[in-house]
């Protein structure tokens, strides 16, 4: 019996640890614009079907993506996408494959805004780094392996 | 307090190139801090636009991805004297704002 009313009560107040862990109890009226599905999808397949709702991409000559082959720090890495020579292009995504969410940011486009994006992301381990591209209702994407020597997600 | 950002914009041949870079901790919310055995708070930037004379060019959408001191650069077509302005939003709802005229 006694057992039993321990386990209830470190079971409680763990859930509630981890809702406030995962971001649960911020107010959701600041994240009301934020693709909180895409972002928290744990695989590359799922980050795409969360954004675009579709993983479908054709790789794309088009789409240059420039990352270091090898990164001293994966805390650091400088990421460039550049497709400003595709007509149409409505966004761009940056996705770490294997990060423990690979979605990285989502770019939407309008007007006078070209088809680039540069930043730098944080790598946790080796691996691909894809830049996927919008354009004319079609997705199109470039992937590069990043060799990572120290990693970024322990801050 | 509002976010810092620091900003800059070159416009050649018609194309004005906007870097910025940004303080903030870009906290994820996982990570742990080993004195306390408790993770950090989590401190986000989640959303971030781009407007040129007041019309939204770039609208982006940021996760924990994303470094700390986060920099970005994007690329629009633009002539000397546009006023640009970006805007960002933290999930703290901290937000910060910077407009300045392309030389």
């Amino acid at each position: 019996m006694k057992r039993r009313s321990f386990l209830k009560a470190t079971l409680a107040t763990g859930a509630a640890s981890v809702a406030v862990s995962a971001g649960l109890l911020t107010p959701s009226t600041v994240l009301a614009s934020w693709n909180k599905a895409a972002f928290e999808a744990k695989d590359v397949n799922g980050a795409l079907n969360g954004v675009f709702g579709t993983s479908n991409a054709e790789t794309s000559a088009d789409v240059k993506l420039t990352a270091p082959a090898i990164a001293e720090n994966g805390a650091v890495t400088p990421v460039t996408v550049d497709a400003s020579g595709m007509s149409g292009v409505e966004s761009i995504v940056i996705i770490a494959s294997s990060n423990p969410t690979p979605l990285v940011c989502e770019y939407k486009f309008q007007g006078a805004a070209q088809g680039f994006v540069s930043t730098r992301i944080r790598m946790g381990e080796t691996q691909n780094v894809v830049g996927v591209v919008k354009a004319g209702g079609k997705l199109y994407k470039a992937e590069q392996e990043v060799r990572v020597t120290i990693g970024g997600c322990g801050g | 307090m509002s976010i810092n950002i620091r900003t800059r914009g070159q416009v050649r041949g018609g194309v004005a190139e906007i870097k910025s870079l940004i303080r903030h901790p870009m906290e994820s919310g996982a990570r742990m801090d080993q004195s306390t055995g408790k993770p950090f708070p989590m401190k986000l930037i989640t959303n971030v636009d781009v407007s040129v004379n007041g019309n939204k060019v770039v609208d982006a959408q940021w996760s924990a991805n994303i470094s700390t001191n986060p920099y970005m650069h994007v690329n629009v077509a633009a002539n000397s004297g546009d006023e640009v302005t970006i805007n960002l939003v933290d999930n703290t709802g901290e937000t910060g704002s910077e407009t300045f005229k392309l030389r």
